[in-house]
């Protein structure tokens, strides 16, 4: 980023690259497809051609739906209980992943909040779930 | 009577609820009391009326200078007796025989105090004495109560050769359960390791 | 004795959906040092009432509370925190078709207890039921009814059942352990349960009373006290006022029991020297077994009856000894260190664990009978005496001063988990764990 000089810029030219950007540098974050995460909320999702990963059975997968409830597997959590609920979970489970899945008609602003949370929780690679292009069709 | 009165008041206080039978018994209870400060107080002063009276008796002025004399030679005679007795009681007593770490051997110093002490033992010879043998914490309990039973049983030992009898001598061992000093130091398990003489 | 009044009325087995030809002992491995913590899910309890009041809410917190402590102290279990599970706890589901395992999964269960508690007037019904995440099956399932103040005794034979099903032994659940503590200004005996808890006084004899051990069916606790001023042999049954008295001349102290029969060893010395005698719980001597030269203390049978371990200061320090019972063969068997005491055989018999003192320091280590190199379990943490074995042979109870004045903790017997057993006023030694209680 550029700094030293603009001393004239407006607030609202705050970009959010940098803030992202940081989220990127501390949680690593990969691509998992739809058809491995079987149970729980039906959500749109969004499409991407990334390829997706093998993931294993008892993977810890938070939904975002289009009502903005936030779920871990099918249980419904209040979104202030999020973060205490997954550091618990990740203290008894040997892997630290999380796999988030948020209905492509919510906001940006929504899921990179949740995202945040999960990173506060102490998660260190998250998932992001996908429906493949191929699928699709 | 004041504090009979104050024991009394609570207790009508406290049983008035409790119907007239209670209230009797705390009373005659408090009364029982009052005879018996009495009694005591009596007692001392009718000691001290006998002792005057003592002084008073007695024949001519000359007899009673000569008995004076006299009792007054024995009484110091007696009192230098008790003084050096009760200078062996305290030897016997306060000096403590002292041991190494997990050792019940006598040291030369041990053996020192040991002497003086059968040499009280022989001069008084009504006098007989509990040996105990004590431990520092720092071994088992188990293993120092036999410790200790060893280190009275060497000093009883010891005093035997020494020509005491050792029917006037009893042993017992405390292991590290009774120690002199509870300090954690090196000085404290010096003190604690040790065979302490108690007169019986 | 307390386990014999109990009015527990078991009603069956149910629902043992495996069968009961499945052994599940492969689950823990208690011969394994490296053994791993299973990782277990104790929801809170069901209430079986339809309408809730406060101590029907009460209930299920306390029974599913008890449990999981239970369930800590064996040293198997890696209890998940109650936060982490994804389930209502106000309407958890217990059985089989109902579970949601993969929920349970998720939080990193592999095992998961369900139980539904309902108070009936002066009974309690209870039902629980393990089960096995990964493989979604029942492994033990438990329907019992007993009084209500019972509810200990019914969580604790249940705790039992699980851990007998993944061990194969019955744990430490229905075990007790006494001590000496100087609570009151004296030291006197007392007892507890296996986990600290139910704390009793034993003895008040207002005088030191000592070295606290279980005859081999737990109906007698002998020791030695300073009631009558000198060290005595006391024989107290546990149950009732019955007591038994050896007073010789000089000591008679640290007694053991022999497995099985009514007969104990404990060093006196009216003889002039401190030796081991085998004598009936009466007092009478049997035989002299121990005829050396300095001290001989602290004895403790095998499990076999055949042998006995002890400390003999026959060599100049004290030292562990092996001898044979009945051909009185000897064999030293501690040889590092100049100060090895408090010797306990372990109830599976080829270990001894003991106390080593080195620069005034006291740890607890362990010992094969061949004697070859002791294992070190305590390091650096005060003084650590008085070891003793819990009967299945997977924990060890022994005294500490890690925390100031001494008290009384647990360990396995590889060393790990030590934890404080409780904590009372007055400094606590020479605990001793009980055999089982529960068949008596």
């Amino acid at each position: 980023m550029m700094t030293g000089g603009d001393k004239n810029s407006l607030l609202s030219d705050i970009n959010v690259t940098p803030f992202v950007d940081v989220m990127l540098v501390l949680l690593i974050i990969f691509m998992a497809t739809a058809p491995m995460m079987v149970q729980g909320v039906n959500v749109n999702l969004p499409e991407a051609t990334a390829k997706p990963l093998a993931s294993e059975k008892d993977h810890l997968l938070i939904t975002l739906d289009k009502g903005g409830n936030i779920y871990i597997n099918n249980y419904k959590v209040a979104p202030e209980q999020l973060k205490i609920k997954i550091q618990k979970i990740l203290e008894g489970r040997l892997d630290q992943e999380v796999y988030l899945r948020a209905d492509k008609d919510i906001s940006y602003g929504a899921v990179v909040k949740l995202m945040s949370e999960i990173k506060e929780a102490g998660v260190e690679k998250l998932g992001m779930v996908t429906e493949t292009v191929e699928n699709k069709k | 009577m004041v504090l009979a009165l104050l024991l009394v008041i609570p207790g009508l206080l406290l049983f008035t609820s409790c119907g007239k039978q209670t209230v009797k018994a705390d009373v005659g209870e408090v009364k029982e009391t009052l005879p018996e400060k009495e009694a005591v107080s009596s007692g001392s002063g009718s000691s001290s009326t006998a002792g005057a009276v003592a002084e008073h008796t007695g024949p001519s002025a000359d007899e009673i200078k000569a008995e004076g004399l006299k009792a007054e030679k024995m009484r110091a005679e007696e009192e230098r007796n008790a003084k050096e007795k009760a200078e062996a009681m305290q030897t016997l007593v306060n000096e403590d025989v002292r041991f190494d770490y997990d050792s019940a051997v006598l040291s030369e110093a041990a053996q020192d105090i040991l002497k003086k002490k059968a040499a009280y033992l022989e001069k008084f010879s009504g006098i007989s004495v509990t040996i105990e043998g004590h431990c520092d914490e720092r071994g088992t309990n188990e293993y120092n109560l036999a410790l200790g039973e060893r280190r009275a049983q060497s000093a009883k030992n010891f005093l035997i050769n020494l020509g005491i009898s050792s029917s006037r001598m009893r042993t017992i061992s405390y292991g590290e359960e009774k120690p002199l000093d509870s300090g954690h130091t090196e000085e404290a398990w010096a003190k604690n390791r040790r065979a302490h003489f108690v007169l019986i | 004795m307390k386990y014999l009044h109990l009015s527990i009325v078991f009603i069956a087995l149910i629902l043992m959906s495996t069968g009961t030809s499945f052994a599940g002992y492969d689950y823990i491995d208690i011969n394994s040092p490296s053994m791993r913590k299973i990782p277990i899910a104790v929801p809170l309890f069901k209430s079986g009432a339809t309408t809730l009041n406060n101590s029907d809410i009460q209930l299920p917190q306390k029974a599913s509370d008890m449990l999981s402590t239970m369930l800590d102290f064996t040293g198997y279990f890696k209890i998940l925190d109650k936060r982490s599970f994804l389930e209502n706890p106000i309407k958890p589901e217990t059985i089989l078709e109902n579970i949601d395992f993969h929920n349970w999964t998720t939080v990193g269960a592999e095992l998961l207890v369900t139980g539904i508690i309902q108070a009936k007037g002066n009974n309690l019904e209870i039902e629980l039921r393990l089960f096995d995440t990964i493989k979604a099956s029942q492994l033990v399932g438990k329907k019992y009814r007993a009084e209500n103040n019972d509810l200990k005794q019914i969580i604790r034979l249940f705790a039992s059942e699980i851990v007998f099903f993944l061990t194969g032994n019955r744990g430490v659940f229905d075990t007790r352990i006494a001590f000496v503590s100087t609570g009151s200004g004296n030291k006197e005996i007392y007892i507890c349960d296996f986990d600290g808890t139910d704390v009793k006084q034993f003895t008040n004899n207002k005088a030191i009373t000592l070295f606290p051990a279980w005859s081999s069916d737990g109906q007698w606790i002998a020791y030695t006290s300073y009631l009558k001023g000198n060290p005595d042999l006391y024989i107290k049954s546990v149950a009732n006022n019955s007591i038994n008295v050896v007073s010789k001349n000089g000591i008679n102290i640290a007694p053991a029991w022999m497995p099985g029969k009514f007969e104990l060893a404990a060093t006196l010395s009216y003889s002039g020297d401190q030796d081991i005698y085998l004598m009936t719980g009466a007092g009478k001597i049997i035989k002299r077994l121990t005829n050396g030269p300095g001290s001989d203390v602290s004895p403790t049978i095998s499990p076999d009856g055949k042998k006995m371990a002890f400390v003999s200061s026959r060599s100049g320090t004290p030292q562990i000894y092996l001898q044979d019972i009945y051909t009185g063969y000897v064999q030293r068997l501690t040889f590092s260190g100049k100060y090895n005491t408090q010797p306990c055989w372990s109830p599976k018999g080829g270990k001894i664990v003991y106390c080593g003192t080195d620069e005034g320091r006291h740890n607890i280590f362990i010992i094969g009978l061949d004697g070859k190199d002791p294992v070190q379990l305590t390091h650096n943490e005060g003084n650590n005496e008085s070891p003793s074995w819990s009967p299945d042979g997977t924990l060890i109870v022994f005294s500490s001063t890690r925390e100031g004045p001494s008290r009384i903790y647990v360990m396995t017997s590889y060393g790990t988990d030590q934890k404080r057993l409780l904590a009372i006023s007055g400094e606590q030694t020479n605990p001793k764990w009980s055999p089982r209680l529960a068949d008596k």
